[in-house]
């Protein structure tokens, strides 16, 4: 493991981060930053849970907020798994070829729920034919849910989140774009410091998102030896995971 | 018993701040919301609430800023203000120059809690 987090910036503007601070993305600090991501759910989840059980209500409301229950858990589990992975794996993961498309529609079909309960919509862009890529499925499954659901409050109506895949040479790039809030230039660099002070704040201007699912899903990108990165935009951001084309089928 | 007067509710999360309207509509209180601080200032200057509840983590500019602009105008600076935050570390002292008159953690609060509240800053 590094000791500090690389990030350099390609030819195209973008910045990819290589890397990880071990001492600061230890399994007790990354759980500490963990604690404060999760509590915005679970006090949703405790007042949705509450305003079930009121005697006030209609049966259509109290369906409505049954399902907000399920879904905001859902959007829970999904972090505290991914941690959970993050923190127990400290090997690197067997790869396999993977079908990227396959991937982002499971992925996509995961999150519509909860998008279409908020009023949002996620699509995805892509060439029928897409080579196949060197991955671990269960991980990328993961990163891309973590950028699914930190997107999730930056998409409106005029504009779903897209999910796009897209060929680079000898890798494939899946990137999930939101409309909202710009991200700061020196993004990473301040959730890698927020974390290391026990003191998550929400991202610049994006309080559903405080960066623990996005440093998990960098974290859990180095496993497999693939890169996280970040385009910015003026309105918003496309976070985006580079994988490596697999070469087994050119043995065939 | 029931309430006329306006509420606005500034919360970025959407299904919290569809309950907190829900507990406030149903003791009669009226309420607009916003889910960012420039729709809050928006909505302020076309129709100053009685009162004022609003997380401390909003989208586009934080909270403070938000809470600094209304204390910068007389016709808004006396508007009461209550923080609803799961923020543990939270100091009403500190808070009070901002115009912030009620803490309530969001960790513990009862739903009733905030139209308690909301009576309690308008009395």
């Amino acid at each position: 493991m590094r000791d500090k987090l690389d990030i350099t910036m390609n030819a195209e503007g973008n910045r990819n981060i290589r890397g990880s601070v071990g001492h600061l993305f230890d399994g007790s600090v990354l759980s500490v930053a963990a604690a404060g991501e999760l509590t915005s759910p679970l006090v949703l989840m405790r007042q949705l849970g509450l305003a079930v059980g009121a005697d006030n209500i209609s049966d259509e409301e109290r369906k409505l907020l049954s399902e907000q229950v399920t879904l905001t858990s859902e959007r829970a589990l999904r972090l505290a798994s991914s941690l959970n992975m993050t923190a127990v794996t400290q090997q690197a993961l067997p790869l396999e070829p993977v079908n990227p498309l396959s991937v982002c529609r499971d992925v996509i079909h995961e999150l519509t729920p909860m998008f279409s309960a908020y009023g949002r919509e996620i699509t995805l862009q892509s060439r029928a034919r897409v080579p196949l890529t060197v991955a671990n499925r269960n991980v990328l499954q993961r990163i891309l849910l973590a950028f699914g659901d930190n997107a999730l409050f930056y998409g409106s109506k005029k504009h779903p989140i897209q999910m796009a895949i897209t060929g680079r040479g000898d890798r494939v790039r899946i990137g999930v774009r939101d409309y909202g809030p710009a991200v700061p230039i020196d993004m990473w660099s301040q959730l890698e410091g927020r974390v290391s002070r026990r003191a998550l704040a929400p991202l610049s201007s994006r309080p559903q998102a405080s960066g623990v699912g996005l440093i998990t899903a960098q974290r859990l990108a180095e496993k497999m030896d693939s890169i996280v990165g970040i385009v910015r935009h003026r309105d918003g951001a496309t976070f985006y995971v580079d994988l490596n084309v697999s070469g087994q089928m050119s043995l065939l | 018993m029931s309430d006329s007067k306006s509420v606005m509710v500034i919360e970025s999360e959407p299904w919290l701040g569809d309950h907190y309207q829900r507990q406030l509509e149903s003791q009669g209180f009226s309420v607009v919301r916003a889910s960012h601080a420039y729709a809050a200032i928006d909505l302020v200057d076309e129709n100053p609430p009685s009162a004022i509840v609003m997380s401390l983590l909003l989208d586009g500019p934080g909270a403070l800023n938000l809470l600094h602009e209304l204390q910068s105008y007389t016709d808004t600076a006396d508007i009461p203000v209550i923080v609803c935050s799961s923020m543990a570390d939270l100091d009403i002292d500190e808070l009070r120059p901002y115009g912030v008159r009620r803490i309530i953690n969001s960790t513990m609060m009862h739903p009733s809690d905030i139209v308690a509240t909301v009576r309690s800053v308008l009395l």
